[in-house]
């Protein structure tokens, strides 16, 4: 599953640790989202799509591939 | 049901109170003090290093440290599996040897047969919680919404 988290971080010019912190999740958990290693749980991808001010379907993309 | 939940860095302190319980009991089943005073020693050092590593910002340290999120708790219970598979393994090992050597055996097979019951029980618990479908859900889990 492809995510666009890296890209809209980046957009934002935030770091990983200012977004793990915005999210309540480790920093550690951010790079593995960001890597494709952690599928992460439905309320943990809410929490990123509304963070990020977008559907969680744009977000997160289960038909392609990382 | 009745929760126990533990939070803090309790990984330490029961290290800490272990260690120290094993090395009184190995002191004083000896009647020697060397025994106690280097059993203690090893325990705090251990506790130090464990406080240490729970200090530190990798998964290590938030699992010790008890303030995983949601992928740390995942990796936290599939440690927990393995620890506990080799728990089951070494209490079988040591009751086998125990038993051929003719010397108290029955400590292990207590830890043998108490891990199993409790496997069985924790899969009828867990089973019931209102919170079992979709992703692992644990309220170890601290979060900060945005």
């Amino acid at each position: 599953m492809r995510n666009r988290v890296r890209e809209e971080r980046v957009r934002r010019e935030l770091s990983q640790a200012q977004l793990a912190g915005a999210l309540g999740v480790s920093r550690q958990t951010v790079i593995s989202i960001e890597s494709g290693r952690y599928l992460p749980s439905l309320p943990l991808a809410f929490r990123i799509a509304r963070f990020f001010g977008m559907s969680i379907d744009t977000m997160f993309d289960p038909d392609e591939e990382e | 049901m009745t929760r126990i939940r533990l939070s803090g860095p309790w990984t330490p302190v029961f290290a800490g109170v272990g260690g120290s319980a094993i090395s009184l009991a190995v002191g004083l089943g000896q009647g020697k003090w060397e025994p106690i005073v280097i059993g203690e020693v090893v325990t705090a050092m251990a506790v130090i290093a464990l406080c240490f590593v729970g200090a530190q910002d990798t998964d290590v340290g938030a699992v010790l440290a008890r303030r995983a999120d949601e992928r740390q708790v995942i990796i936290r219970m599939k440690a927990s599996r393995v620890a506990a598979v080799v728990g089951v393994l070494a209490s079988v090992v040591a009751c086998v040897i125990a038993a051929a050597r003719n010397s108290t055996y029955w400590p292990f097979e207590v830890i043998y047969i108490a891990m199993g019951v409790s496997y069985l029980v924790s899969i009828a618990i867990y089973g019931a919680a209102p919170k079992s479908a979709g992703a692992v859900v644990d309220d170890d889990a601290d979060h900060v919404d945005p």
